[in-house]
């Protein structure tokens, strides 16, 4: 014991964070220095529950989980057997073991043993170096926490800024009232802070352009006023919104589809919904869209989802 | 682009991480405040790792996003009717529209969730940082100093790392406990009887721990035994008779806006504006003041709202707490 303990002593810091742990190291180190400080005297409770786990883990053939895998289960709170199949390639119990609910539990368990109950009584017993060699697998558990869920909520912020950021729509004062209300409604309310991808637009568009016109009128392109009401959509996928000109073009960060209503005076400012008022359906693709209006004369339609006026229209 | 995240090699085991209030902080705004806390820490200030949050990115965001301050009138009628005993209508006003543009952004649940990941992130590297400098994240002495708006993230960070295991922070599972947790002009009580009021417009109620639970707590995670473990050693309330951020009005308390955690050190100092101008018309503008979204906070030794100031009266008192 002493010799084990003299070896990892003069190992570096650094190079204990780069070594990879498993669930027997934790479970090893931490039932030593439960012996060293008799741990089972001062918290009776605690030291029962390190060794019934301990018991558990390595009859459920535990022992050779990696602390990354473990925090791979903490992070991610349930893994799905497609998870648990990419960390353990081979198949075999591990996979089934790291997809059972329990598991996660049980992990858990353990950091709060060491450093909530345990640790103190290291602390209060032995010199600093001991302390951190016992709870060396045990922090590695910790830090791989941290890593992954630093990483998580990158990508989370990505979807932020695709959604909120300086290059997302706005949205006008109606818009905020639905998206506002919007939070308690399933799409549109977030998921475990995962921002909903979807959004909801009331817009008026007081310069929309015809491209085409059923009838024997002219054809020539006028400016006309129409409201939209419809769902807007984030594309999450890191290759959408990125590149050149062209390339944001095909693949635009959003996109759109609903309701497109013509206002009966086919003149800009006008009021599209009310009587005489023309339907019809809209899609948008990035800050374009084209409309479709099935109400005689039927037309098609272009137009922009930028505002003019900013929060207004 | 997510806000950035300040990272560093610790030259020992302490670290301070300073929290602004409401107002764009771009790197360098601190620098006085910095060689403040310098200049009180004296040759100690070397043994020290300084952080600070920057957030205010995303405050633009959503802002820019939803045009900030719409929806908010029944925010300012229910801080009105609060404050009106106590203050002139003109003052009532300044307190509800500051009030408002801080309690704004409680009503977009996304908004409060960016702004507190983008705080924990900034722990996370802290407590990284100080791992590649060799201190366990037991053995890491790391201190905040909050101000204003700052609280109540920091309020809110900290309960969110001390009950979610998978942030990798709470105290009693994964060892992570602050050594100071100071709080100056803090808001957290305001905001959570304000928004209390108002509680069926706030989306994600449950996951607003100044909100959800019946009464303001220093966080803390419990062990196996029960036991709690706080999230910090030593909580630190410092506010000043006049300034209403921190619940005071004229010299008076008022205990609906006035943050008093069980085991908290509090101070509360005394304050007096200058100048021959109606004590109501100076204050509704120092909180007009406190509004500014342009600018680096100012050091202004007559705002009784001013962080520089707090941190001055509170010199030596804040070399012991940090060096303990």
């Amino acid at each position: 014991m002493r010799q084990f303990v003299l070896a990892v002593l003069v190992a570096s810091p650094l190079a204990a964070q780069d070594a990879v742990y498993t669930i027997e190291d934790i479970l090893t180190r931490l039932q030593a220095g439960a012996t060293r400080v008799e741990f089972a005297r001062t918290d009776a409770t605690s030291a029962r529950m390190l060794d019934s786990l301990a018991l558990l883990l390595r009859a459920r053939g535990a022992g050779g989980i990696t602390t990354r895998q473990m925090a791979e289960v903490i992070v991610r709170r349930r893994a799905s057997f497609a998870d648990v199949a990419r960390w353990n390639p081979e198949g075999d119990s591990t996979t089934a073991l790291l997809a059972q609910p329990w598991f996660r539990d049980a992990v858990l368990m353990l950091p709060l043993i060491a450093n909530g109950s345990l640790q103190p009584e290291l602390s209060a017993r032995l010199p600093r170096p001991a302390v951190d060699s016992i709870l060396t697998p045990t922090d590695s558990l910790g830090r791989h926490v941290r890593e992954l869920t630093s990483a998580r909520v990158a990508e989370r912020f990505r979807h932020f800024e695709i959604k909120y950021g300086p290059s997302a729509p706005s949205l006008n004062a109606v818009e905020v009232g639905l998206n506002y209300l919007g939070q308690w409604i399933p799409p549109f309310r977030s998921s475990n802070g995962d921002p909903s991808r979807y959004e909801m637009i009331a817009s008026y568009r007081p310069l929309e352009l015809t491209l085409a016109r059923q009838g024997g009128a002219s054809a020539e392109t006028r400016a006309v006023t129409a409201g939209q009401l419809g769902v807007r959509w984030y594309h999450w996928n890191a290759r959408w919104g990125a590149g050149n000109v062209l390339a944001r073009m095909l693949r635009p960060r959003h996109a759109s589809a609903g309701l497109y209503a013509l206002a009966p005076v086919e003149k800009p400012l006008q009021k599209p919904w009310q009587n005489g008022r023309r339907l019809g359906a809209f899609l948008g693709w990035g800050d374009f869209h084209a409309a479709y209006v099935f109400d005689r004369p039927r037309s098609i339609l272009i137009g922009t989802s930028k505002h003019i006026l900013p929060y207004a229209f | 682009m997510p806000p950035r995240v300040q990272s560093q090699r610790w030259p020992s085991d302490r670290a301070i991480l300073f929290v602004h209030g409401i107002g764009n902080a771009n790197v360098g705004d601190y620098n006085a405040l910095v060689a403040q806390i310098e200049q009180i820490l004296g040759a100690d200030a070397t043994r020290f790792a300084v952080y600070f949050l920057y957030y205010d990115e995303i405050n633009d965001w959503f802002a820019a996003k939803t045009s900030a301050g719409v929806g908010i009138q029944q925010l300012i009628g229910a801080i009105r009717s609060k404050s009106a005993s106590a203050t002139t209508p003109e003052l009532g006003n300044a307190i509800a529209e500051f009030a408002g543009d801080v309690l704004w952004p409680i009503l977009a649940a996304d908004a409060r969730t960016a702004i507190r990941d983008t705080y924990l992130n900034q722990l996370r590297q802290i407590v990284r940082d100080g791992e590649d400098s060799a201190v366990a994240p037991r053995n890491q002495r790391v201190s905040i100093i909050a101000h204003s708006l700052g609280c109540f993230h920091t309020y809110e960070a900290l309960w969110e790392a001390a009950t979610d295991a998978g942030q990798g922070l709470s105290p009693a599972r994964w060892g992570v406990q602050l050594e100071n947790v100071i709080y100056m002009a803090s808001p957290v009580q305001l905001i959570s009887t304000v928004a209390k009021g108002i509680d069926v417009a706030i989306p994600n109620r449950d996951r607003l721990h100044s909100v959800s639970a019946p009464t303001l707590e220093s966080p803390f995670e419990t062990n196996v035994a029960g036991k709690a473990i706080p999230s910090a050693r030593r909580t630190v309330s410092i506010t000043g008779s006049l300034d209403p951020v921190g619940g005071h009005f004229f010299g008076a308390r008022a205990a609906w806006a006035y943050m008093n955690l069980p085991a908290q050190e509090s101070y509360v100092d005394e304050q007096k504006l200058l100048g021959d101008q109606p004590q109501e018309a100076l204050l509704s503008a120092v909180l007009h003041a406190a509004l500014r979204d342009d600018g680096p906070p100012a050091i202004t030794p007559a705002n009784p709202h001013d962080w520089s100031a707090y941190v001055r009266r509170h010199g030596e008192q804040i070399r012991g707490w940090l060096l303990s």
